[in-house]
């Protein structure tokens, strides 16, 4: 017992001291263009990218930007390095039965972080398709299911080393399958039911922050159904809402982002949704994160018509894809955005629509979504434009570390 | 073939957008055309005002005007009169010259505008139909296209409290610019709802009236105490609870009522209308009973259907408004000689001197949804056409207690217009225009659905070519039109000496004769879906 102990210590003492006198790990990724997606939307050609310690540390043409001695070089002058995608809408992060938790039309109190499974051959597809961070929701079987989780897809051992953010978001659905709750409800109760909980969380989050600026005698009482919805309220994270057609989108944006003033994505944004876009607009927070299903066969004008594309000429600019995984599989996000494209939008804008787009959606463009210096360094190497279908992702690296690499066991 | 023809042309926006386009706005031209009618409308009313001249004017509550004058402001009658009637200089004028303007019609009870009504939950008075409303229903649209320009929509005639109605106009982006008056009425409905017995449909109707009064008994006992407790602090005055439940009474204030309860509250002070669906004569008496009994009278209608009008003696003398149901024929089978009898419901009320209002749609229904023809169905009873058309303005809004703003062209009124070409019950009238609040919310001139029903420029007729030989060359000439596209033959036409429109014309091996009037018809079949 002793013995051991001494040993434990010991290796601690000598971990711990590699970690402190080690010098910093820097890689340096010699490509041959790089998409940063920041905010001067720049595309260099020839360029090296630094990471160090997990971070970017610099980016630019191969002319400008200095190899610090001792770096790790990466040749691959014929890739395009292109920032890890972001999902907004995954349902493969969690184990499935417990992810979908249908005990009420509207569920406060549950959070998907009780059910991350961080690694898995999900997972392992998504690194290998270019997807390096998900939002991990509930499913839509009600109107409010839980908090998501934000987490990358490295496959870490541990959820905590997984998780980027949680709460990540309060996922509420609003039409399309709650409607087949129990005995099924009809659109008014529905969304009378949902405003009635988020005026609960909202009174309690009223509650507490008197309670916190001293306007209140006495501490009102904790309520674990309620507490996550405070970060919601005071805009630090925000509402995924599964919504689709006019009627349904009008109300969100209504409803969820005017009355109660939550941060919101829509989340598919289907079917005639993209009538809606002049109201989307009037609230710049908002962001739209369409698919899956690209494509409206609109009965009225017997049309067939793009969503992205329709939302993106009603002057919607915060406009992502999302896979709603596993419906579409994980590792088709980029092919989404590509069936975007097919029916009528470009795909500069689609790429940013599955990197830098989600990443704000999220608030997590702090970390996430382009190749900006001090940003985490995830990010892949393609073979082409990640947009065309012929195009495959040969490497992909989260927090510096290679966590796909098709030289060795090729995924797609 | 023309029909086919017909269904490849839509295929073709570039062709077609700059006919839809209606307004200068920069986005409409991404948007289609049912958009395009809404972001026409959502122009707020206010600081404008509108002169509507050299129509006749059927005011419906007066006199028709010939050469009369309707003026608008913000949204508002200001002035009917004739064509003396001074024009403010900064009123914009629209010639009406040749036209009707009649008051828009009244959709006493519909549930077209809603997205899944609520006919679920069985008693769910706090529901709203504004949660529900779709404003991108195509039913909206189709309103105006039809001269409806005020809609009470309700939902629950599945249920047994089925929520709380409101008056919609038919135009706007979202339920808040749609909505006019929320809080019309309240849906009970003494037919068995889906899956319940008759005895099981009242016994829960009776008991959300008793648990309702029970919670108010208990509510005003508690507000008597909280402000007994307010005045002083000796229980001096502490009353017996009945005395205290029927003084507390008074201090219930409108906070005090909660979501289960506040609708209930509010139809038994009157504030709510109670609309009682019955679905057949059988539902008419529970129905009558719970009006006498909470003496509901004045804010009470049933909304009837089926063989409801058997109970016409005693709808007549409880003197409640009915709205009909839109199917208007009763149709009873002899069972000993197997004669059908047919009974024209609206006949049933007029002659018994019931109030009663159509409701038109039912989507799907045929000339159900036409509520110009339900009305000019009633002319053919027998009803004077006046009184017809007040049937579904003025008579429906009174029905519904909106009289005081919708129904009539009248001063203080809503401005909801539609100009007619002809008498708004003759089917051969179409809607020109029609004005909502005084904004012009439609127009047949720029409606991109109608457009193959009015072809910009009629077909040319040409003189008949010299014959070559008997019958060929004429019914060439008379197929010509219904082939392909009118550019394409006459280019064929004019080269190939109608060698190909013979052999078309063999094809079709049809009469000449009827050729030269199909091309409308069938365009309109195409294109009027």
């Amino acid at each position: 017992m002793r013995t051991c102990t001494w040993i434990l210590l010991a290796l601690f003492i000598v971990t711990s001291a590699s970690d402190l006198f080690a010098a910093a790990e820097v890689h340096a990724y010699r490509v041959g263009k790089v998409v940063t997606m920041d905010g001067d939307d720049r595309v260099i050609n020839n360029a090296i990218v630094i990471v160090t310690d997990g971070k970017i540390t610099a980016v630019g043409r191969s002319r400008d930007v200095e190899v610090p001695p001792g770096a790790t070089v990466i040749e691959k002058p014929q890739l395009w390095l292109v920032p890890g995608m972001v999902e907004c809408h995954n349902h493969t992060g969690g184990s499935s039965p417990d992810l979908h938790d249908y005990i009420y039309l509207t569920n406060p109190g549950l959070r998907t972080l009780e059910a991350i499974v961080p690694d898995g051959v999900e997972m392992e597809r998504a690194r290998a398709g270019g997807v390096t961070t998900v939002l991990t929701i509930p499913g839509s079987g009600n109107n409010m299911s839980g908090f998501g989780t934000i987490l990358k897809t490295a496959g870490t051992g541990s959820v905590e080393e997984a998780v980027l953010k949680a709460p990540g978001s309060l996922k509420i659905a609003q039409a399309g399958n709650p409607e087949r709750y129990f005995y099924g409800v009809g659109r008014s109760f529905m969304n009378f039911n949902t405003r009635q909980t988020l005026r609960k969380a909202m009174e309690y989050h009223k509650a507490m922050t008197a309670w916190e600026q001293g306007e209140l005698a006495e501490e009102p009482p904790k309520d674990l159904h309620w507490e996550e919805f405070r970060a919601l309220f005071r805009r630090e994270t925000v509402a995924s809402v599964h919504t689709q057609i006019y009627q349904v989108l009008m109300t969100t944006v209504k409803m969820v982002a005017g009355e109660f003033g939550i941060r919101t994505v829509l989340d598919h944004s289907t079917f005639d949704a993209w009538k809606v876009a002049r109201l989307v607009n009037e609230d710049q927070s908002i962001y739209t994160i369409n698919g899956p299903r690209q494509l409206h066969f609109d009965r009225t004008q017997r049309r067939i018509m793009g969503n992205a594309a329709r939302w993106w000429q009603g002057g919607v600019r915060q406009l992502g894809i999302n896979t709603d995984s596993p419906v579409v599989p994980q590792e088709e996000l980029f092919y989404q955005a590509s069936m975007a494209c097919y029916y009528g939008w470009t795909p500069y804008e689609a790429l940013k629509g599955v990197t830098r787009i989600p990443a704000e959606a999220l608030m997590m463009d702090h970390r996430l979504g382009s190749i900006t210096v001090g940003l985490d360094a995830d990010f892949c190497l393609w073979t082409g434009d990640p947009i065309d279908p012929r195009s495959s992702c040969e490497m992909t690296i989260i927090d510096g570390h290679v966590t796909y690499d098709a030289n060795g066991k090729r995924v797609f | 073939m023309s029909r086919v023809s017909g269904s490849k042309e839509p295929m073709l926006p570039k062709r077609m957008l700059p006919k839809m386009m209606l307004t200068p706005r920069p986005m409409v031209s991404l948007v289609a055309a049912l958009v395009l009618l809404f972001s026409a409308q959502v122009v707020p009313a206010g600081e404008s005002k509108l002169a509507l001249t050299g129509g006749t004017v059927m005011t419906v509550s007066g006199e028709s005007i010939a050469d009369g004058v309707v003026l608008i402001e913000d949204g508002i009658i200001t002035a009917v009169g004739t064509a003396e009637t001074e024009i403010p200089y900064d009123a914009m004028e629209v010639d009406c010259t040749g036209m009707i303007l009649a008051p828009g019609f009244v959709d006493p009870h519909s549930s077209d505008g809603l997205d899944i009504p609520n006919e679920n939950l069985p008693s769910a008075p706090f529901v709203d139909v504004f949660d529900a409303l779709d404003p991108s229903r195509f039913f909206f649209e189709d309103s105006l296209r039809n001269g409806v320009t005020s809609i009470h929509v309700m939902q629950g005639n599945n249920c047994v409290v089925g929520g709380v109605s409101r008056i919609v106009h038919p135009i706007g982006l979202t339920p808040h610019e749609m909505s006019r008056q929320a809080g019309v009425a309240l849906k009970l409905s003494t037919t068995p709802r889906r899956g319940y017995g008759r005895m099981r449909q009242l016994a829960e109707l009776r008991e959300v009236f008793e648990e309702y009064d029970r919670w108010r008994e208990n509510l005003a006992e508690s507000r008597y105490e909280q402000e007994a407790d307010k005045e002083d602090d000796d229980d001096t005055d502490a009353l017996p609870p009945e005395e205290s439940r029927s003084q507390g009474q008074e201090l219930i204030r409108d906070e005090d009522l909660d979501d289960q309860h506040r609708h209930l509250a509010h139809l038994i002070d009157g504030r709510l209308g109670a609309w009682i669906y019955c679905g057949s004569a059988t539902d008419v008496a529970p129905a009558l009973a719970l009006v006498a009994e909470r003496d509901w009278k004045d804010r009470a209608v049933l909304v009837l259907a089926g063989d409801a009008h058997l109970a016409i003696e005693e709808i007549k003398e409880a003197g409640i408004d009915v709205v009909l149901d839109s199917d208007l024929i009763h149709r009873k089978r002899d069972a000993l000689t197997g004669d059908v009898e047919e009974t024209f419901i609206p006949d049933v009320y007029r002659r018994a001197g019931v109030r009663f209002a159509i409701q038109p749609s039912r989507s799907g229904a045929m000339p159900e949804r036409f509520i110009g023809y339900q009305a000019a169905r009633l002319v053919r009873s027998g009803m004077a056409p006046a009184a017809a058309l007040r049937i579904v303005t003025l008579g429906a809004a009174e029905i519904c207690g909106i009289d005081d703003r919708y129904g009539s062209i009248e001063v203080g009124k809503i401005g909801n217009i539609v100009m007619w070409t002809g008498d708004p019950l003759d089917l051969n009238s179409w809607v020109q225009k029609v004005f909502v609040e005084g904004i012009l919310a439609y127009d047949l001139e720029k409606d991109a659905r109608l457009e193959r029903l009015f072809p910009e420029e009629p077909e040319p007729v040409e003189a008949p070519a010299p014959l070559d030989d008997e019958g060929t060359s004429e019914e060439g000439e008379g197929a010509k039109p219904a082939e392909g596209t009118p550019e394409k033959t006459a280019g064929e036409a004019s080269s190939e000496d109608g060698e190909p429109l013979e052999e078309k014309s063999s094809e079709k091996g049809e009469a000449p004769a009827d050729k030269p009037a199909d091309p409308p018809k069938e365009s309109s079949a195409a294109g009027g879906e």
